[in-house]
């Protein structure tokens, strides 16, 4: 390996840690979680870290929202496929958006 | 090398780098953030070294097609999203291997590039822009798995005894 690539894989590796940490930083201490429904009206909008118990009504059937420990997930849901609660906890490491179809509802973590 | 000895070889290649990508996808599972190895980026590299450019396209294209069907995700989402990884990285072997970089360098940005291609694939289909604040862990380990994979590129590049 020559000099110049040894620099440059130091310098991307720097601005890699630089960026995570810069992210660590700047994460704030609110982060609001928002559930929407298939025309993106916000149905509810909550602070993950409040511990909490959210019941909804959606198209199919009852959709329940946990929050517990900077994270939440989809439990008890009323739909086939129960594809929202295999996704399991959700927080600001694990971005994922909970999508349940028959119910219309996205539940994501904002900005 | 006449025709019908290259096209044995480039199959061989071919065959390898989708019984890799096939085996490793089936016996090592993502770690967190899915991050993989990426084992098959081995014989990308054998393949512009000791062949060229439309070489590596024909190995490439092979590959992404074969190991999908055998995989059975072909035209699906994840195949979109691991066929843009693929082209970026295909792209950054090239231009490195015409500046002449160390294989182990290629590999590693290539790796990078990899990430970065899927990221970009993920942003567009799924237009969610908060997952590319992993792209810094994604890239961190790429470097890991990146000199992993040019390590042993390398080793095998010194046994490989073909005449060209």
């Amino acid at each position: 390996m020559k000099k110049s690539e040894k620099i440059t894989i130091i310098i991307i590796f720097l601005i890699a840690v630089f960026f995570i940490i810069f992210n660590r930083i700047n994460s704030k201490d609110k982060i609001m979680v928002s559930v929407k429904d298939a025309n993106d009206n916000v149905l509810l909008s909550f602070d993950i870290n409040e511990d909490n118990y959210y019941t909804l009504q959606g198209s199919y059937g009852t959709f329940n929202i946990e929050v517990k420990d900077g994270k939440c997930r989809a439990i008890d849901v009323e739909c086939p496929n129960q594809i929202c609660v295999h996704t399991g906890w959700i927080s600001v490491d694990n971005p994922v958006p909970i999508i349940c179809l028959p119910n219309e509802l996205i539940v994501s973590i904002d900005e | 090398m006449n025709r019908t000895k290259k096209i044995t070889y480039l199959t061989l290649l071919s065959a390898l780098a989708v019984i890799i990508n096939v085996v490793e996808n089936l016996f090592i599972p993502p770690f967190t953030f899915g991050i993989r190895f990426g084992l098959a980026n081995i014989i990308s590299l054998i393949t512009i070294k000791l062949f060229g450019i439309k070489e590596l396209a024909f190995v490439l294209i092979l590959r992404i097609l074969i190991s999908n069907l055998i995989k059975g995700t072909i035209f699906g989402m994840a195949f979109w999203i691991s066929t843009s990884g693929v082209i970026l990285s295909a792209i950054v072997i090239i231009i490195l291997d015409k500046l002449r970089a160390s294989l182990l360098f290629t590999s590693m940005f290539s790796a990078i590039a990899h990430s970065f291609g899927q990221m970009i694939a993920i942003v567009i289909l799924y237009n969610q822009i908060n997952i590319a604040s992993i792209l810094p862990i994604l890239i961190i380990s790429s470097l890991a798995t990146g000199v992993l994979t040019g390590l042993i590129s390398n080793l095998a590049l010194g046994r490989i005894k073909i005449r060209i």
